[in-house]
């Protein structure tokens, strides 16, 4: 399905990504996981090419990106512009549009990226709303909406361009507790459903309940790799015993 | 010595001075439409990761911000034919000096909105699809439009009263007018108040409207 490899990025002198190489399979689930600033963002924000990486490549159906450091032509606005609207991904801040409702959030991709008419835009707008459980909230400015509610109309805007792929970047981390849950139970109905995605997230337990495969990284590497019961049960490297220690014993104290 | 005033006579200088008056509102919103379609471009510049974009763009808001518009205009009319080596009448010399003058401003107003747009709006306009000027257009102008309101308001109300300056190159507008009128009838008092009245009727309520726009968009 997404297949990135060697991938490599700098923020200046800054080394964010040290040559990182991931397989997404059609219908799984992997979970990006590691400490902050470790290059989870970065490496997801990279596979829809939000961040152009500095060397690697990025393979999605029938795109093939290669970059090669100083001298690879970077894609054009309009190439780089279609391989995105294969791809859906839903932020930590929501970053819903402020001057539409919600089901004009939601519509605003089929619209103006896909030229779709306006009803049938809609048709499928609602149906995405009511699919993350926000039916009645169609006509709403996102100012009304609480925070959960802002995230699942973010789910759905990025549901109703029918995305190959679903990159969700720590999307429960500005959350109230109370509201993670809602959220959390849409994306387990999407796993359910065989969407693929890759989640960047702190929540250790969903990650284990949720994930086809958990990905530990630290300092812009790759650290281990596994499937939900070898990397939490059974990790092979100190880095990810220490860090999963510290989520153990701050879990323990709540 | 008391002065006796007498506006009677002004009622016989009637066409001259609404001709002056409709020069300086037209004047007034022809090179407000210019200077905004000339800071679109430029403040938009201004944002290029391209150096070679952005240094010129620059260099022409702070040279047009950083002189009078009274010696830009005298500039115009006067040294640039001579550099050109082209003959430019005054409405020319004085629309290009006013249009480029509240374009830099426009430019400044134009950049610090889209610039206060947050960058998160950018990302998720990008991951749907969106194209630059599609992001551009749905997504990051209407709200920085909003932000942008006010201060294009004030300026456009400074635009009206700078455009009194194109009299010294002789453009027959409002002000211009009343020297006429004056040389002609050595009543300065009673015509300099009657312009003064005239810019006022078409000013204050520019100006009241500006408040309210701003009260709407804060209420919002």
């Amino acid at each position: 399905m997404i297949k990135v490899s060697n991938i490599h990025k700098a923020f200046g002198t800054n080394l964010v990504l040290r040559g990182i190489s991931l397989d997404v399979e059609k219908g799984t689930v992997i979970s990006l996981i590691g400490p902050s600033g470790s290059g989870k963002s970065t490496l997801l924000r990279c596979m829809n090419l939000l961040e152009i990486p500095d060397v690697g490549r990025i393979e999605l159906a029938e795109w093939t990106f290669e970059f090669v450091a100083a001298r690879s032509k970077l894609p054009s606005d309009r190439v780089l512009s279609q391989y995105r609207s294969h791809t859906g991904m839903v932020f930590q801040h929501f970053n819903l549009f402020p001057h539409m409702t919600a089901l004009g959030n939601v519509i605003e991709g089929l619209v103006t990226v896909k030229g779709m008419r306006r009803v049938e835009a809609e048709a499928i707008g609602r149906r995405q709303l009511e699919r993350v459980g926000l039916a009645d909230r169609a006509s709403e400015r996102p100012s009304r909406l609480s925070g959960g509610q802002k995230q699942r109309v973010a789910i759905a805007r990025a549901l109703a361009m029918s995305p190959e792929v679903l990159l969700l970047d720590e999307i429960t981390s500005a959350l109230d507790p109370e509201l993670v849950d809602d959220v959390l139970a849409v994306i387990r109905e999407l796993a359910r459903e065989g969407m693929t995605m890759v989640i960047v997230t702190h929540e250790m337990a969903f990650a284990r309940e949720v994930s086809n495969r958990v990905v530990f990284m630290a300092e812009g590497s790759l650290v281990e790799s596994g499937s939900p019961t070898e990397l939490f049960d059974h990790p092979q490297h100190d880095r990810t015993r220490q860090f999963l220690a510290r989520y153990t014993r701050a879990g323990a104290a709540r | 010595m008391e002065y006796s005033w007498d506006f009677n006579f002004l009622w016989g200088y009637r066409e001259l001075i609404l001709k002056g008056l409709a020069l300086t509102v037209a004047f007034t919103f022809g090179t407000i439409a210019l200077g905004m379609i000339v800071g679109l471009f430029v403040g938009l510049g201004r944002l290029s990761r391209l150096a070679v974009v952005r240094w010129p763009l620059t260099g022409y808001v702070e040279v047009f911000r950083c002189t009078p518009l009274l010696v830009q205009l005298v500039w115009f009319y006067y040294a640039l034919p001579v550099l050109l080596g082209v003959e430019i009448t005054a409405t020319m010399a004085a629309t290009l000096a006013l249009s480029l003058y509240v374009g830099s401003f426009y430019a400044e107003i134009f950049r610090g909105g889209v610039a206060s747009v947050d960058p998160g709006q950018w990302d998720a306009a990008r991951a749907l699809g969106h194209t630059w000027a599609q992001t551009m257009r749905r997504i990051v102008l209407p709200q920085a439009v909003k932000n942008m309101l006010p201060a294009i308001m004030n300026q456009n109300v400074i635009q009206l009263k700078n455009t009194s300056l194109i009299s010294t190159v002789a453009v027959a507008d409002l002000l211009y007018q009343g020297a006429i009128i004056t040389a002609a009838t050595y009543r300065p008092l009673e015509v300099y108040t009657l312009v003064a009245v005239l810019y006022f009727t078409v000013l204050f309520p520019l100006t009241r409207l500006a408040v309210f726009v701003e009260r709407r968009l804060a209420t919002q």
